[in-house]
């Protein structure tokens, strides 16, 4: 059977992958794998969960340098690809988790992943996005945001977008995890008529119904190695789960209950459906564990979230002869988490705090705490589980995993719970502190409180289990008790059920209305700002009819122009995903230099410097920005909070009191106007509508929004995260130098005290304008508005002769108001399914 | 997965506006220095018939506006009731209005250029941002208003850049405190001289001033940081500064400081040491006033000599406002010399004039009456 059957030798090899070894902190992901992938073939891949699957397939996409080993494809070796070589390599896969960004409309994914020559099209390349579409069933208008979609339509559009570069080599990683049946088989005839056509297709699966259903070949990877391959007719069922089982693992399990002395019925779960789950029934016994078992992603995290009380669940949940509502289990239950250092324990907090956190109440005396008792309690806790810690003070994370994972396990047993529920406690723990965790869970359930374990380690489930239930796309498809339980056993179930999902049998969903998609869409902000700022007008103007005079336009407009232009600025910072808190002091730098240059009597060539000069110290400030936050790992706050702090500094020792007054020239140049209307303003204006059409039309727009939406898929639909991210810090400071030229006008001197107020106020006007905060949306014409509104709120409070209280409030208001409202629309907007 | 990116979001967009939010209630900023002395000579010129109205209010009908760069103190708040008080004064000024620029320079420039677009006929404008704001003044006063920059320099020049710009006669202040410590230090001593933040113009005018008077006699020593012992005109950095300098120099025969109710809690510093509180030459406030009377008795070299504090400065600005926009007879006075106050020695023109009965935030020597100024804190 290891014998690799030649079967269509006349076929070329699309790609040979061999020799692949990959290390992950000393563990062995892969070890020495050979894969040879011909054009034209299916070829499945399956394992276990953790065996290498992905692993190896993220090196043949290039998302992963191996340590050793090399990829040949078309008679060139490699011994690493990168992600761009992959794409013009022709290499297409389909994520598991779909790299999508949610911000964006489905076009707007489409034409950030796919480059334009697939989307050509007589019609247009609407009518080719629509058709490829179409193609894999997926029915939501091209307009929708993708946060809108559901996971099976994320999984339909990914898929589209490999299959319309008609990929040399298509990896599809689970891709029916999510799917319902028509949207399997319709998967199915794509990836068949793929192949057909010469493609080569890696599948990776976990299920035999599929590898039946599609593959020429199968290769099985145990522990990161290959355990066999064959061609798909030449091997039978049982001969590749003896292929995937078997993984060599010592360790040493507690005793079973004894099923006799197990009578009375501790726990009764009846008819419980869920967010991820439905209809699940089972029973507990005294004494007995209840496992959880399946692929990962089945809907076992979401049962054990219901049994904790942590989400909310239809059907009945007994304990003992009590039924328990979601709030009572979520007091009454201890709950370990998988993933325990994100929400399982505070690291930075000591052994005694992570332990007594839950039964604090139990060692109160009025409004304090009583030491002394908590002391007491979380030593005999940490005793009876032999948590090996130097002292309770010691900081949780400097325990072993095994030892935080029973620290973990001393918080939910000190709150005296009802149900113990633990997913994955033994994940990163080692053997021994294995074997004392079992112990513990032995004695828990002992003592008559219900346990029930998830583990994606079906050996596991085998020796500490006295009754299995197998999970698959959310129902409990199989239950085994007493010796029954076998890893092979239960591997078998998981992998041959063939169920689909329930709640998503319907991929598709009618097409949203073009209101709706208005609403949630970017230029709602717009509408509304554009008419909070025409009746605030109205009401001033019939207030006071010198509102409207050339003056007041003038004045208006011009100091628009400068806090536009800034804003502006801040909101390519604000796309990306970041904020730039330097803009303020920015741009009062650079009027300080631009004092030295700029005064009555300079000659042109010293102009000319001193606008390069301001000009390059904002291109410098912002690659300054932007190789913090990505070389350096700063957060963009923190980036932009030192050089706000640098600038500010570097203006006061360039002039210590204010000096250097800007010539007549300059600043008649800068305020020259068009009847009242400034040039700057309309320069702003112009600018703003040709950045729009960028961010909208044009790939570089779609990539600053791709990164700020989400970078990881931004990356792995191939933009080059890096560049774009220093691309957009200097963007923003080059937009500060033209509000600075606006502020030199203004200020008319070199005062290094001025300008950092643009910081606060620039954030609040792209907020107004309907930016996200997170990244990935918003407009440049709302920005503008919301500059606009700003400037005129100001104006208004002289002209309506406001209280300073209400000038303050007024401004308060407004902010508060728009982003309530804006993320309130937002939240509709991602509701509605 | 979605829930838990729109949570995010929320969660984003709150911390948001708890940022903005307190960005617009700190309105900080480097402009808005708090008190600091000046003079007042409003009662030299205040003019005087009731029915006909003063000499410098003529008869044509005006707006007048009044901004300031930072309105959020209570010797801000003491100032603009004064010039509000001066204004009305003179019917011919058929409007008034106000707006503060909370410490961003940017509402200051604003709120000028709105009361000219508004169609004041004259702007009294307390500059904070000094020559930042000079070209909205120019602007204004192109414009064809009355614009009276005034107590802070704009820079630029009267008739061309603003109408006039009515300063404080710094200098006239040093000269009264030297020649006070001439009188009743008569023997020479060690003077430690604070003022606000580095550089400031105030500061250096009357340490130039007290230098012209006092080194000829050849008896007087400076000691501390020169110019100036820098305080920023902030009470808690004054009590720093003046702790420190206790600490350091063994004998300092007397304070001189333009903002002198900054001082009262750092003073006591003197008597922990079990040494008496120096002589002190300042400008008032009633906190200090009190301070006085309740330390005099067990500090025997304890002396107060203060000039008035400037509040009603802004009132010589108003009524050169005025007079320019309404045909009116302006003024003689271009500066404002701040009058003596309080003599604790010689009780001329005023003895140490403590009120109990009112705020400690009161300047008992601002022409607006005690009880009026109690009232605008208690708003």
């Amino acid at each position: 059977m290891n014998d690799q059957t030649t079967l269509t030798a006349a076929s070329a090899t699309a790609m040979a992958l061999s020799g692949i070894s990959k290390h992950y902190d000393g563990v062995a992901a892969l070890t020495n794998v050979d894969l040879d992938i011909r054009c034209g073939e299916v070829h499945a891949l399956l394992g276990e969960n953790g065996a290498g699957k992905s692993t190896l397939m993220a090196v043949a996409s290039g998302a992963i340098a191996p340590d050793t080993g090399t990829v040949s494809i078309g008679g060139n070796e490699y011994t690493r690809l990168t992600p761009v070589q992959a794409t013009q390599l022709r290499i297409a896969i389909v994520h598991q988790h779909p790299a999508v960004m949610p911000d964006m409309t489905v076009a707007e994914n489409i034409r950030t992943a796919v480059p334009a020559a697939y989307l050509e099209h007589p019609d247009g390349a609407r009518r080719a996005m629509r058709a490829m579409l179409d193609d894999v069933g997926f029915l939501p208008h091209l307009e929708d945001r993708v946060g809108s979609l559901t996971i099976a339509q994320k999984h339909l559009l990914e898929l589209a977008k490999a299959l319309v570069t008609r990929p040399s080599l298509l990896i599809l990683d689970e891709p029916t995890a999510p799917l319902g049946q028509e949207s399997v088989d319709l998967l199915f005839e794509r990836v068949r008529s793929a192949a057909a056509q010469g493609t080569a297709v890696v599948y990776i699966t976990h299920r035999l119904a599929e590898v039946r259903a599609l593959a020429d070949r199968v290769t099985v990877l145990r522990d990161g190695e290959v355990s066999g391959s064959a061609a798909a007719g030449d091997v039978t069922d049982d001969e590749l789960l003896a292929l995937i089982v078997g993984r060599k693992l010592e360790r040493t399990f507690p005793p079973k209950c004894d099923p006799a002395a197990a009578t009375d019925e501790v726990l009764a779960v009846q008819g419980l459906s869920g967010d991820g789950f439905h209809d699940v029934s089972f029973t507990a016994r005294r004494g007995e564990i209840i496992g959880i078992a399946g692929i990962v992603g089945n809907g076992q995290s979401a049962l054990l979230h219901a049994l904790a009380g942590l989400s909310s669940s239809d059907g009945t949940i007994r304990i003992g002869d009590r039924r328990y509502s979601r709030k009572q289990l979520r007091h009454r239950s201890g709950y370990l988490p998988a993933d325990r250092h994100r929400d399982g324990l505070m690291m930075s907090m000591s052994v005694r705090e992570n332990a007594a956190l839950s039964a604090l109440g139990q060692f109160r005396r009025g409004p304090l705490l009583r030491p002394g008792l908590e002391n007491r309690a979380v030593s005999r806790e940490l005793q009876s589980l032999a948590v090996k810690t130097p002292s309770q003070e010691a900081l949780v994370s400097a325990l072993s995993g095994g030892n935080q994972q029973k620290v973990v396990l001393a918080r939910a047993l000190m709150s005296k719970p009802a149900i113990l529920v633990a997913d994955e406690p033994t994940q990163g723990v080692d053997v021994g502190a294995r074997a004392e965790i079992y112990r513990i869970l032995r004695e828990i359930s002992a003592a008559g409180v219900p346990v029930v374990v998830a583990s994606s380690d079906a050996k596991e489930l085998e020796g500490l289990c006295d009754r299995v239930i197998v999970m698959s796309r959310g129902s409990a498809v199989e239950t085994f008790e007493g010796t029954a339980i076998t890893e092979q056993a239960l591997v078998h179930s998981a992998v041959r059920a063939t169920g689909h999902r329930r709640e998503q049998v319907r991929a598709g969903r009618p097409s949203s209305s073009a209101l709706g998609r208005f609403v949630t869409g970017d230029y709602a902000p717009v509408i509304i700002l554009a008419l909070v700022m025409i009746a605030l007008g109205a009401y001033v103007l019939s207030r006071n009819d010198r509102y409207l005079s050339a003056f007041n336009i003038t004045s208006v407009a011009t100091s628009c122009a400068a806090l536009g232009f800034i804003a502006l600025g801040q909101t390519v910072a604000l796309l990306v995903g970041g904020i730039d808190l330097s803009v303020g002091p920015l741009a009062g730098f650079m009027v300080v230099v631009g004092s030295f240059f700029l005064g009555d009597g300079k000659s042109g060539p010293t102009m000319l410097l001193g606008l390069l000069l301001m000009l390059a110290s904002g291109i410098g400030t912002g690659a300054v920005n932007g190789s913090l936050i990505r070389f350096a790992r700063f957060t963009p706050v923190a980036a932009t909070l030192a050089t706000y702090i640098g600038l500010q500094g570097l203006s006061f020792l360039l002039r210590s009191v204010p000096g250097g007054p800007i010539g007549s020239t300059v600043t008649d140049a800068v305020t020259r106007r068009i009847g009242p209307i400034p040039l700057s303003f309309l320069v702003m204006v112009g600018l703003a509508l040709v950045l729009e059409a960028v961010l909208r039309y044009r790939r570089t727009g779609l990539k600053v929004r791709a990164v700020g939406s989400h970078e990881e898929s931004a990356r792995k639909v191939g933009v080059r995260v890096t560049p774009t991210v220093i691309g957009a810090y200097v963007a923003c400071s080059t937009l500060v130098f033209l509000g600075a030229i606006v502020l030199l006008a203004q200020l008319g001197i070199g005062d290094p005290s001025q300008g950092t107020s643009y910081t606060l106020t620039s954030i609040t006007a792209v907020v107004l304008g309907g930016t996200s905060l997170a990244g990935g949306r918003g407009t440049f014409l709302g920005t503008v508005l919301g500059a606009g509104l700003i400037v005129q709120v100001l104006n208004a409070t002289v002209f309506l002769n406001l209280t300073q209280t209400w000038q303050y409030f007024f401004q308060g208001a407004l902010v508060v108001a728009a982003a309530v409202i804006y993320s309130q629309v937002r939240r509709t907007g991602r509701a509605v399914r | 997965m979605l829930k838990m990116s729109s949570a995010v979001r929320t969660m984003t967009a709150v911390g948001a506006v708890a940022l903005l939010a307190s960005a617009c209630s700190s309105s900080g900023g480097t402009a808005g220095t708090s008190g600091s002395s000046g003079n007042s000579g409003g009662s030299s010129s205040s003019g005087s018939a009731a029915a006909t109205g003063p000499s410098w209010c003529g008869s044509k009908k005006i707006s007048l506006g009044l901004t300031d760069g930072f309105g959020g103190n209570s010797w801000r708040l003491v100032t603009t009731a004064s010039a509000k008080a001066e204004v009305a004064k003179c019917k011919s000024v058929t409007s008034f209005s106000y707006a503060d620029g909370q410490g961003n320079v940017q509402k200051a420039i604003s709120d000028i250029q709105g009361m000219v677009a508004k169609g004041v006929n004259a702007l009294v404008v307390f500059p904070d941002a000094g020559k930042a704001v000079l070209p909205a003044l120019r602007s204004a006063y192109k414009a064809g208003v009355v614009t009276v920059p005034y107590r802070v320099d704009p820079g630029g020049q009267d008739g061309v850049d603003y109408t006039k710009w009515i300063g404080a006669d710094f200098a006239n202040d040093g000269k009264n405190w030297a020649n006070w410590i001439v009188k009743n230090l008569p023997s020479g001593g060690n003077i430690l001289f604070l003022s606000g933040p580095a550089g400031n113009s105030q500061g250096i005018t009357e340490g130039k001033a007290m230098h012209q008077v006092l080194d000829p006699t050849g008896k007087y020593k400076f000691v501390g940081a020169q110019p100036f012992e820098v305080t920023n005109w902030d009470p808690s950095l004054s009590q720093q500064v003046l702790s420190a300098d206790i600490a350091k120099y063994s004998k300092i025969d007397v304070i001189v400081s333009d903002f002198g109710p900054s001082l009262v809690g750092a003073l006591p510093e003197f008597e922990k040491s079990s040494r008496s509180i120096p002589a002190l030459v300042t400008s008032d406030g009633n906190s200090l006033s009190c301070f006085w009377e309740d330390h005099k008795a067990k500090n025997p070299k304890f002396k107060l000599f203060t000039v008035a504090t400037g509040n009603d400065n802004a009132r010589l600005a108003v009524q050169w406002a005025i007079a320019k926009a309404t045909g009116g007879t302006p003024p003689t006075d271009t500066q404002f010399e701040a009058p003596v106050f309080e003599d604790s020695v010689s009780g001329t023109p005023h003895p140490v004039t403590c009120n109990r009965g009112l705020s400690g935030d009161v300047y008992l020597s601002a022409q607006l009456p005690g009880a009026q100024q109690a009232a605008l804190f208690n708003k």
